[in-house]
């Protein structure tokens, strides 16, 4: 079967656990949201699968073979914050290195979004700018053509046009030539049009790993006179609730249909980063076992 | 595939410096010939020798060797290619550049003997006739140039293979492992060593010598092969343990 199953990762730096006892399959021709807060772990975990770290225990195995054969990495493309390219190399011999590696690298297509990124291509690594830097990096990572990529916050340093036109040319190019893209970033809001899968990760566990829609629709909000509020969430399953002057918001799991809610209490739709917020606040953590 | 294009990419990668290496052993060579057939007057008193142009290479290589595991290492993860890979990849490149610069410094040692022998007052040597002169001075060309060659091309695989491994050692430990490095061999060389030898050896440090010289580098012994073997076997332990701490490394950032 093609996929990447993830069986009981485990790993410790130190005394700090990173990632406990993970379990996880990616599908092929899937967008997964790999979400978690800071050092949640993450970046452990797409490091863990593309072996540049080991693990303490447990097996990771792409396309039925174990993640550390030799060849099994070629089907894996992890664009990351780290500066793996010599800094002093030109992006102009970077793009044309890259098809003696990975032999469906698109260099045309690169070029273009070089040019539409307007990515100076003569400039060494070194010299440039943080968001330049991602950007050459999102260009690698759109024009490898793996069955699988990865990418550890994308978008860090891009400004508002960068990131819209980088999710354009993502989009467009999984239309294009179907993958499993892992997406790990903190903008919830900006990939949750884009995800088909949600992951969320937090303290190295996972405690939610389901589609996006059926995630959003374990919960939903309520808003109105506190009052009000109060007497409806009496008994149900509380997320965390919001005050703002005399109005509260509480976040509920549940479907609204099925609760009875009074008319004058306003029902929405729980989105992803509020959801996001409230299932990895300190308090209200909520674990699959 | 992807060794392939690896071990391309690192020799690619050295490509300069070689050059800049073999320019430089040129060089050498030429300006011992221009000087001694444009001022003979000022070789009058004796005959002048230059050699040691392998020491270029070998200090080279060995920086070569420090060098080349890092940023190989991450550019060649980064691209997809498994540890045993990367290692297959550096051993390659570690050989091609090695023999690169064998062939090149074996042809200059044959230029310089061919020079010599037209120059009454001026004389290129090199270590490998040095060390080997009783066995080697009278052989053929084809024999002395196969084993020159063959000679150095171990030698400078074992420095680089020495290198390399402090290269990954410095990497994987870190900055107490480099610090370590960067403090304790110049204290070893140039303190520990010159006290030992100038007040502890009790002559130890001639058996030494000897020892190398004749039983490992075969010398006195009339057995130019030693030499070779013992590079050789220096080479590939060396390169053994760079290869096992190379496969236990993890990407540091």
């Amino acid at each position: 079967m093609n996929s990447i199953q993830i069986q009981g990762i485990s790993k410790k730096f130190g005394s700090v656990v990173a990632l406990d006892g993970i379990n996880l399959t990616l599908e092929q021709g899937k967008i997964y949201g790999l979400l978690g807060r800071n050092g949640a772990g993450k970046t452990t975990l797409l490091k863990v699968i593309t072996n540049r770290i080991f693990a303490d225990q447990g097996s990771v195995t792409i396309d039925g073979q174990d993640h550390r054969q030799e060849h099994a990495q070629a089907d894996i493309y992890l664009m990351s914050e780290a500066d793996m390219y010599p800094e002093d190399c030109r992006l102009k011999k970077l793009f044309g290195l890259m098809p003696d590696f990975y032999p469906d690298f698109d260099r045309e297509y690169a070029l273009r979004l070089a040019e539409e990124f307007h990515l100076p291509l003569k400039k060494k690594i070194k010299a440039l700018s943080t968001g330049y830097i991602s950007i050459y990096k999102l260009i690698l990572a759109l024009s490898v053509n793996t069955p699988y990529v990865f990418f550890d916050e994308p978008i860090l340093g891009l400004d508002a046009n960068h990131r819209e036109l980088f999710y354009r040319r993502l989009i467009e190019r999984y239309s294009e030539k179907p993958c499993t893209i892992v997406i790990s970033t903190h903008l919830i809001e900006e990939v949750s049009g884009i995800v088909e899968d949600v992951i969320i990760i937090h303290d190295g566990r996972i405690i939610r790993n389901e589609s996006r829609e059926s995630l959003l629709a374990c919960g939903y909000t309520v808003a109105g006179k506190a009052a009000d509020v109060d007497a409806f969430i009496q008994g149900r399953e509380v997320l965390g609730v919001e005050v703002l002057g005399g109005l509260k918001t509480a976040y509920l799991l549940g479907k609204p249909q099925d609760t009875g809610v009074p008319y004058t209490l306003e029902v929405s739709r729980m989105d992803l980063q509020k959801l996001f917020v409230k299932l990895t606040g300190d308090e209200e953590v909520r674990r699959e076992s | 595939m992807k060794v392939k294009a690896a071990v391309r990419y690192q020799i690619k990668a050295l490509r300069s410096d070689v050059l800049v290496i073999c320019l430089l052993i040129a060089a050498t060579y030429a300006a011992g010939t221009i000087w001694a057939v444009v001022s003979p007057s000022s070789l009058d008193e004796g005959v002048t020798t230059v050699g040691g142009t392998e020491a270029i290479a070998v200090i080279f290589v060995f920086i070569a060797g420090i060098a080349s595991f890092r940023s190989n290492f991450l550019l060649l993860m980064q691209n997809g290619l498994g540890r045993r890979q990367i290692i297959k990849s550096q051993i390659a490149a570690a050989a091609g550049v090695s023999l690169i610069l064998a062939v090149v410094t074996a042809i200059f040692n044959e230029i310089g003997t061919w020079i010599s022998s037209h120059l009454n007052n001026f004389n290129f040597t090199n270590t490998t006739l040095e060390v080997y002169q009783e066995s080697l001075g009278d052989s053929g060309l084809i024999i002395r140039f196969v084993f020159t060659l063959f000679l150095l091309f171990v030698m400078y695989l074992a420095t680089y293979a020495f290198g390399y491994v402090l290269g990954v050692f410095g990497y994987r430990g870190g900055t107490p492992a480099i610090v370590g490095m960067s403090v304790g061999l110049p204290v070893i060389l140039f303190i520990l060593l010159p006290i030992w030898v100038s007040f502890l050896s009790k002559g130890m440090q001639d058996k030494l010598l000897s020892f190398f010289l004749n039983t490992l580098l075969g010398a006195g012994m009339r057995q130019p092969w030693r030499g070779g073997l013992t590079f050789l076997a220096a080479a590939l332990i060396l390169g053994a343990f760079g290869a096992w701490l190379a496969g236990r490394a993890q990407v540091k950032e």
